[in-house]
């Protein structure tokens, strides 16, 4: 079980890792943008891109996001529950988590599915596959799913080390 | 049912959700889904993860993530650092000085980073020592860096603006520049309040006065400079109609990482990785929001909820000021149990056409909107910079915390009064770079 929760933890990680890449090449792909059409020439693929790029990047941050509690919520009544009913109000809400992320995961694969079975494309002149970009939700909540089920089975002592 | 019973059916259920402690993107999603289900038509479901990508794939929203890197690049060098540093010996010898120096600083550090906790942990973190080891009372110390930290989403860049302006559809150029005014103003009433309450003190207990030659007076600020340099240039080309938000930021963001290297010579990977980490916790919490709150608001709408709540505040036809004094009460009640992002993006659709129908400017309203919920921001039980004071000086019990940030409380709220009556302190400037209307 702790083996688990830490793969978990180390794919947080690698996730936060990637999003920060795809963050920094959205940067890079704009500000190459304006300096491109300054010189008198058009763009056509990098607002595209870097939405893309960013979308992806907000998903693959999610569990990382999760396991550092940077999903904000009023945990404003936990705080006066003796710490019994605390922790179960920490499990539920860890719970309520999982199934919503679950639920979204599910949805946003049957739209990823979908636009992969029709070969749906953007409007644009670049044209680019929609399926990529909607795969990044489910891929990115489903990993913020597994997340919460390592929250759930965390050893009690680690837990407070977040 | 009728809509009136789903409103407040959905008002109770959505309390209820949000103050179990679950995250509120996931408690948003979960009540949209939920009133969709047993309210709405059965294929209504059906447009569910397509209204979650259709409201994220927008350009415009690129301008979020992209302030928050630029804020955290810069909030991760020294840069904090440097402008306390000059102002306090700058400001050496006037009575407070060094809490006149910190609010500064914060005004300063608002200038370039778009976020509330953020300028107050910038400027928190050596301010907030600095000041106790110099006798300052700590409540005022933490006061002050308490409200001084508010005005990171009132002066330009702001996160808070940014989502105002795409919820409600205003120029965010607009609403960036009509926040300068009374950001400044904010900032010098905040001073004269620290100057008042230090010479008091003073007389007390009086500290030695201490001297600093002109370079160590400036040398921070000449480093700073072409961080100040880039919120400039980014003005210029917002403003002037140069660029969009967007590439605004993207530009910004990327010459921020380059300063970051040539100034303060940050190369240490756990620099980096805490710039990064901290961009992507922040951007993720605010855009799953935004998603999130998509669904909610097309639910609502779905449902007639929003058109008949807008008709219910429109149909009561109070006096056009006591239903802003109504709104705003309000919304100091949800500022301080719910962040900014979400009272923006659950509130603002159902306002919007309620202030448009009593004559209000919403860039006007943006401003007023901002300062009201700074409140939220330093109030129990919910105030993020309470938070982050209690990260900055752990010693200092949250009380003393919020007994000093109540003189600054006041000051804001006595400023909105001021606003309500001089309008022209959001609307002169906006109007008078880009020209009425839009």
């Amino acid at each position: 079980m702790r083996s688990f929760v830490r793969t978990v933890d180390t794919i947080a990680i690698v996730c936060a890792v990637l999003a920060a890449a795809l963050v920094t090449a959205a940067v890079l792909v704009v500000t190459w943008m304006v300096l491109w059409r300054a010189l008198g020439n058009s763009a056509y693929w990098e607002i595209e891109f870097a939405v893309y790029a960013t979308v992806a990047a907000i998903f693959l941050g999610s569990p990382y996001c999760a396991r550092t509690n940077g999903h904000v919520g009023v945990d404003l009544l936990s705080e006066y529950l003796p710490p019994r009913a605390k922790l179960a109000m920490a499990m539920a809400v860890a719970v309520l988590s999982l199934i919503v992320c679950l639920y979204l995961t599910v949805e946003g694969a049957g739209l990823a599915l979908k636009a992969w079975h029709t070969g749906e494309t953007t409007e644009s002149l670049w044209r680019p596959a929609k399926w990529p970009f909607y795969a990044t939700m489910p891929l990115g909540l489903g990993l913020t799913a597994l997340q919460y089920v390592a929250e759930l089975l965390r050893p009690r002592a680690d837990a407070e080390g977040a | 049912m009728s809509e009136g019973a789903i409103g407040l059916l959905l008002l109770v259920v959505t309390l209820a959700v949000l103050f179990s402690g679950l995250p509120i993107a996931w408690g948003l999603v979960l009540v949209a889904v939920g009133f969709l289900a047993v309210f709405g038509s059965p294929n209504a479901l059906a447009v569910v993860p397509h209204t979650v990508m259709d409201e994220l794939a927008s350009f415009a929203l690129l301008t979020i993530p992209l302030f928050i890197l630029l804020g955290a690049a810069i909030g991760v060098s020294a840069a904090g650092r440097d402008i306390y540093a000059s102002l306090h010996r700058l400001l050496a010898r006037v009575p407070g000085g060094l809490v006149i120096a910190n609010i500064l600083a914060c005004g300063m550090f608002a200038a370039v980073c778009g976020s509330s906790p953020a300028t107050a942990a910038a400027i928190g973190k050596i301010g907030v020592p600095e000041m106790i080891q110099r006798g300052v009372r700590p409540a005022l110390a933490t006061g002050a860096i308490c409200a001084g930290g508010t005005l990171g989403i009132l002066i330009p860049p702001s996160i808070t603006l940014i989502l105002y302006g795409l919820v409600t559809e205003t120029s965010i150029g607009r609403l960036f520049i009509a926040g300068v005014l009374p950001g400044v103003a904010l900032v010098v009433l905040f001073s004269i309040y620290a100057w008042l309450a230090a010479r008091r003190d003073l007389k007390a207990r009086p500290h030695p006065v201490e001297r600093f030659t002109l370079r160590e007076k400036v040398e921070g600020l000449v480093r700073v400079a072409p961080f100040l340099g880039i919120i400039v240039a980014i003005g210029y080309a917002m403003y002037g109609g140069l660029a969009t938000p967007s590439e605004v930021a993207a530009l910004g963001a990327f010459l921020a990482l380059i300063l970051v290297i040539a100034i303060y010579r940050t190369w240490r990977l756990g620099d980096w990785w805490a710039i990064y980490r901290d961009t992507i916790r922040e951007s993720t919490m605010i855009m799953v929001i935004i998603g999130a709150a998509a669904l909610f608001s097309y639910m609502m709408s779905l449902l007639y909820v929003t058109q008949t709540a807008a008709d219910a505040l429109v149909s009561l036809s109070l006096n056009r000021w006591v239903l802003l004094l109504l709104i705003n009460v309000f919304l100091l009640i949800a500022g301080c149990f719910l962040p900014p992002v979400a009272i923006i993006l659950m509130i603002m659709p159902i306002l919007t056409p309620v202030l448009e129908r009593n004559g209000f400017d919403l860039i006007w309203f943006g401003v007023m909107l901002t300062i009201n919920l700074e409140v939220g921001l330093i109030t129990p039980p919910v105030g993020l910079n309470l938070y982050v004071l209690r990260g900055v000086a752990p010693d200092i019990p949250v009380s003393t915390v919020l007994k000093g940030s109540l003189p600054f409380v006041g000051i804001m709220l006595g400023f909105m009064v001021v606003l309500c009556f001089v309008p022209g302190f959001a609307t002169w400037l906006p109007t008078a770079l880009m020209g009425p209307g839009q």
